[in-house]
């Protein structure tokens, strides 16, 4: 060993010992003194900051309102679904694009997800990226499947429940029921403040749409607990560590609406309606509740409501048939005979003019340096207003209108609802044209000509109804001159059922008409269906003990034609129209059936009326009364019960 | 002076490391109620392990040790470059060498290494001999400087397919393989043999005549080292991985040739360690950290570097030479503040010093562990109700930041029983320390309290948000085998200094 003892200079270290000791409890006192002020001064400070990490406040979007008919057939249901999020913060640059290559592949995501997510995903900055991109909407139960078992490889992705609207009847009433769609900027707009955020669905069109507020309810706000990657944790764990539920603003669920339709009956109506393009409206003539309302060629709300392929919805829109358009109140139809009868009656109320007063048909009338044709080229003879309604005589008609004045036709046709908006909540309407001096001075060259009375006396010319309008206006005759506002909803009920809202019958107005003059028309339409030689006579319904009304109309697409065979083009032919109701006296159902280019209203309308009145009098009342047997009913075409029907 | 003269084994430090490792276990089980693996189980199996293979320790002379203390260094060296060409990757980080079932962390037990090597170094100053003419200074001194530099270079470049250090530089290797280190190592032997002869010239320190023994060769100013590593760089080599020798590092092997040259003219003649005398320990220092470094593991780098230097430091330094030694320590850290630190670590730094200007990414991690820590309030929340833990908005909880959870659960009181547990077995180490018989059982107990003390402090303060966060252990408290064996390795160290003890 050296000369030095390694041990020789070992007593010289107790001072570095006791530096050492030193430094290390100083150093340790830094730490205390740092803990003191986080711990116990800045304690509850931060507290609160771990509170708030876990706890998040989430809205409850509210259940939306199931719709049923009024047997209690459910029309529009919820179903659960799944939204795909993903989160920018907890997925990498590197596994994005796998990522999206993987649900591209699992679910076949559209270039405008992608693009959509793509762009959003490199454009959230900061805490921003924390917030979840709604990459596709409603799942399968495959898909979700996929997605459940490769969440290991799908980073940052997230699925959420969500509620997605489901129309169980597919096409059936679709123009009335309506369809959701995410809420554009200007609705949202219009709604600031409200209950709607970005993303949300809303009612587009129809029923949906007009009750929008009832069928909404209205948010909650709830805390929740999250994780760290913002992952919910069960509700067992919430409440614990919550102390309570976590309701802040309870969340209230959108009342169920009980439309007025029958569902049988509207089924029945777009199964059998004749045509390719028209437009059915029946209606409660004592009440004005509407039965069934269908507009041909119609869609399936299925397809575009939520989630929508681009694809389809740009096919509805560009087609040229319009499906999306309801005919039973947005479009124009020239009424054709059905329009007789209100000519009639503002000629019996003209002085001199009553049910006794006859006029000769030759098969024309010559006015002016114009020719005017009954349909019947032979003429019909002398005949009164009761055969002139029933075998529809356009001469008889031409001379009534003559005599009442076109002003005075107008004024009664109006008191009929005719000319303006019905009133409908859950429709967009048109009001239709009723025709006046005043209305062709303004509206044409050379205003009012009077052979235009000519012409719009039978429903031609300028006069133009909507479908609706038609039927509101023979239940006004039907019931005794009331003209009610048409309703599709009875009621609003809570999920539980207990009823919010019962809607009353409102009436509009009451129809500028005798009594007696009413009774003459209601025997005269009776006659059409039930007198020998009455238009509508071979569609009487048979073995009945109840007897129907009404009016058929033919009404002219091309004002004059050669020929107006069978080689007519489709475009130029006739539309077919029957307005009655029925039982003939006292009315419980009014119906009125446009079947465009359908030829003739005795045969490519008044089948349908009186299928329908038949199926609405005898078989439903049927069913009604012995519910029990429900074996029976084999031809009931809405058998079907309700999919769903969860409160 | 001792409380219990007659035991050979200090119960006391065992109690106090026991106290530990048990309230360790105890948080350790509320955070894994978390994880799908009983983390405090498997952790127990390792501190109990551990525990009776430092009592084994304890029994063996730590002169032992003392004797092979190069060697271990040395084969822990390369022990680390296995890790970086064949080791584990987890998260992002190349640490772990599979061993049958279970996974070594070389880095942990390389600190006890270092210890090892310092405190051999240090406690041989009586043998530091100098060498007589220019010629041989040179040759002595700069040896080591080509395969150090030549390694780093290599490490450096390992990922790189286009170094082609071969073709532009095979000269200088094949130079020194054959030319320098043979030259070197005549000299060594020449010179000790002309020691041996009684020529006092050579020795600075009045050491009295040199007994030149196979030891020596084992010091790390052997050239049997540089020629073993030159060898293996030789063998391992492969155009592969090499890259064209970048200016800048051609300047660093310059700045360590100028460097070593000039050091030498600052010998001096008292006790206190000089700037020569830090040549050496600094080379190699430099290889552990640069290879862990690589790993990347900037926390164990650093902390290795803090345990060498406090036993630098407790050796004392020439007051001068402990001035230029800060002054370059300084420059370098700005230096390599772009070469050393990835991105990642940078922000860490950026976030600590301005937190202000931080977004969510980097200081995420210290601000949830801060709001954890205070959130703890005086008492706590209790035990296994960390809602940091449990909701996971706490990193690496069951690591890094272990304490955190504590603190949370604890609260202010819970931290000051485990700050005070930790001073006191700090406390019994020096304690020991005064009691040891030489110089090399006070290195390794100054050591051990050193290293315990970095990661106490850095890990601590990181959690609580007082030193940037780096990636650092809690002793006996975090989770993981390799850095508890590695503990309880320097604990046995210290067991067998007090049971080696001797009388007094």
């Amino acid at each position: 060993m050296s000369l030095f003892s390694t041990k020789s200079d070992l007593p010289n270290y107790k001072l570095r010992y006791a530096v050492f000791l030193g430094i290390v409890l100083l150093a340790f006192l830094v730490l205390l003194v740092r803990l003191r002020k986080i711990q116990l001064v800045q304690g509850n400070q931060y507290r609160e900051m771990s509170i708030d990490n876990f706890v998040s406040e989430r809205r409850v979007v509210p259940f939306r309102g199931m719709i049923y008919d009024r047997n209690g057939s459910l029309l529009v249901d919820n179903q659960p679904s799944f939204d795909l999020y993903l989160t920018p913060a907890f997925c990498t640059k590197e596994s994005f694009e796998k990522t999206m290559t993987r649900l591209t592949e699992y679910l076949g995501l559209n270039e405008e997800e992608v693009d959509k997510t793509t762009r959003l995903y490199s454009n959230r900055k900061g805490l921003d990226r924390f917030l979840p991109i709604l990459v596709h909407r409603e799942m399968s139960w495959d898909e979700l499947a996929i997605v459940e078992q490769n969440k290991d490889k799908l980073e940052g992705v997230e699925v959420q429940p969500a509620v997605k609207r489901v129309y169980p009847m597919g096409k059936l009433a679709a123009h009335l029921l309506g369809y959701l769609g995410e809420i554009s900027p200007s609705e949202l707009a219009a709604r600031k403040g409200g209950d709607y955020r970005q993303g949300d669905y809303i009612g587009k069109a129809g029923v949906e749409k007009a009750f929008e507020k009832s069928l909404h309810g209205k948010s909650g706000l709830k805390k929740v607990v999250v994780d760290a990657k913002g992952q919910k944790m069960p509700e067992a764990i919430a409440k614990k560590i919550l102390g309570d539920n976590g309701v802040i603003v309870p969340v209230k669920p959108g009342a169920n609406l009980i439309l007025s339709i029958d569902a049988r009956l509207q089924k029945l109506a777009e199964e059998r309606f004749p045509g390719q393009e028209g437009a059915v409206v029946a209606v409660e003539p004592k009440t004005g509740f509407i039965l069934a309302m269908v507009s041909k060629p119609a869609f399936d709300p299925n397809l575009i409501s939520g989630n929508v392929d681009v694809r389809v919805w740009s096919a509805l829109v560009h087609d040229v048939d319009k499906p999306l358009t309801n005919r039973a109140t947005q479009q124009h139809y020239p009424p054709g005979s059905t329009f007789k009868p209100f000519t009639g009656l503002a000629a019996l109320s003209t002085e001199g003019f009553t049910s006794e007063t006859k006029e000769l048909c030759t098969g024309g009338l010559r006015f002016g340096d114009h020719y005017f044709r009954c349909w019947r080229s032979g003429g019909h003879g002398r005949l009164s207003i009761h055969r002139a309604v029933v075998q529809s005589c356009d001469v008889f008609f031409y001379k009534a209108g003559l005599a009442a004045g076109i002003d005075r036709i107008a004024q009664v046709a109006r008191s009929f609802g005719f000319g303006s908006k019905s009133g409908i909540r859950s429709c967009i309407e048109v009001p239709g044209i009723i025709p006046d001096k005043a209305w062709y001075k303004a509206h044409t060259k050379w205003g009012f000509l009077p052979g235009f009375t000519l012409s719009d006396s039978i429903g031609q010319g300028d006069v133009n109804v909507t479908p609706l309008q038609l039927a509101m206006a023979y239940a006004a005759l039907s019931n005794g001159g009331i003209l009610y506002r048409p309703q599709v909803v009875l009621r609003e009920e809570t999920p539980d059922g207990k009823v919010i809202k019962q809607y009353e019958p409102i009436v509009r107005g009451h129809v500028d008409a005798s009594d007696e003059n009413l009774k003459v028309l209601v025997e005269a339409l009776t006659g059409v269906v039930n007198e020998a030689g009455g238009t509508a006579y071979y569609r009487r319904p048979r073995n009945v003990t109840f007897k129907a009304a009404g009016k058929t109309g033919t009404a002219q697409v091309v004002k004059q034609f050669a020929d107006r065979g069978r080689n007519l083009p489709y475009d130029f032919r006739d539309h077919a129209l029957f307005a009655g109701w029925a039982p003939a006296d006292d009315p419980e159902i009014a119906v009125a059936v446009i079947n465009e280019h359908g030829r003739h209203g005795s045969s490519g309308a008044a089948p349908l009326v009186m299928e329908m009145i038949t199926y609405y009098l005898v078989q439903l009342r049927a069913e009604k009364t012995d519910d029990n047997e429900d074996g029976s009913l084999d031809e009931d075409p809405t058998k079907k019960k309700s999919l769903g029907g969860v409160n | 002076m001792r409380a219990n003269e007659n035991s050979r084994f200090n119960w006391v430090l065992i109690f106090a490391v026991l106290a530990i490792s048990g309230l360790g276990l105890v948080n350790l089980s509320s955070v894994g109620r978390t994880s799908s693996t009983n983390l405090a189980i498997v952790q127990g199996v390792w501190v109990g392990g551990s525990l009776l293979l430092a009592m084994g320790i304890a029994i063996l002379d730590y002169q032992l040790v003392e004797r092979l203390a190069y060697p271990i260094f040395f084969a822990l060296v390369l022990s680390l470059v296995g890790v970086l060409a064949i080791g584990k990757v987890v998260n992002n980080s190349r640490r772990w060498i599979g061993v049958g079932p279970i996974n070594i962390q070389p880095s942990e037990l390389m600190k006890i290494g270092v210890i090892l090597a310092m405190a051999k170094y240090f406690s041989d100053d009586a043998q530091v001999s100098r060498p007589r003419s220019m010629l041989s200074k040179l040759l002595i001194y700069l040896h080591p400087v080509y395969p150090i530099a030549a390694l780093v270079i290599l490490i450096w470049n390992w990922n790189n397919p286009k170094y082609d250090f071969v073709v532009q530089y095979h000269w200088i290797l094949v130079g020194a393989l054959f030319v320098w280190e043979p030259l070197a190592i005549w000299h060594f032997l020449h010179e000790s043999s002309s020691r041996r002869a009684g020529d006092l010239e050579y020795s600075t320190r009045q050491r009295g005549d040199k007994t030149y023994t196979l030891d020596d060769l084992f010091k790390p100013e052997s050239p049997l080292y540089g020629l073993g590593a030159l060898g293996g760089l030789i063998l391992f080599w492969d155009k592969d991985f090499m890259t064209p020798l970048g200016a800048w590092r051609f300047l660093l092997i310059a700045a360590f040739i100028i460097w070593t040259a000039f050091s030498s003219m600052f010998a001096v003649r008292n006790g206190r360690t000089s700037f020569h005398d830090l040549v050496s320990p600094v080379l190699l220092l430099s290889m552990p950290a640069v290879l862990i470094i690589k790993q990347p593991d900037l926390g164990t780098a650093l902390v290795l570097l803090a345990a060498a230097a406090s036993m630098i430091l407790f050796m004392r330094m020439k007051l001068a030479s402990l001035i230029i030694a800060v002054a370059i320590l300084l420059v370098a850290s700005v230096a390599s503040w772009n070469i050393v630190l990835k991105p990642y670590q940078q922000n860490r730094i950026k976030a600590f010093w301005a937190p202000s200007k931080d977004t969510k990414d980097t200081g995420y991690h210290s601000r949830q562990s801060i709001i954890a820590v205070g959130s703890g309030g005086l008492f706590g929340k209790g035990y296994g109700k960390s809602t940091q833990t449990r909701f996971r908005f706490l990193p690496e909880q069951h690591t890094d930041f272990v304490f955190s959870v504590w603190a949370e659960e604890q609260g202010f009181v819970g931290c000051l029983v485990v700050l005070a547990l930790f001073s006191f077995l700090l406390l019994q180490i020096v304690n020991i320390a005064s009691g040891a018989k030489d110089r090399f059982g006070v290195l390794i107990c100054i050591g051990m309290a050193s290293l315990l003390f970095w990661h106490v402090f850095i890990n601590i303060g990181m959690v609580i948000g007082v030193v940037p966060v780096v990636g650092l252990t809690l002793p006996l408290w975090s989770y993981g085998g390799s850095s508890v064996l590695a503990f309880f390795l320097g604990f046995g160290l210290i067991l067998s200094v007090y049971y080696h003890r001797g009388i007094k």
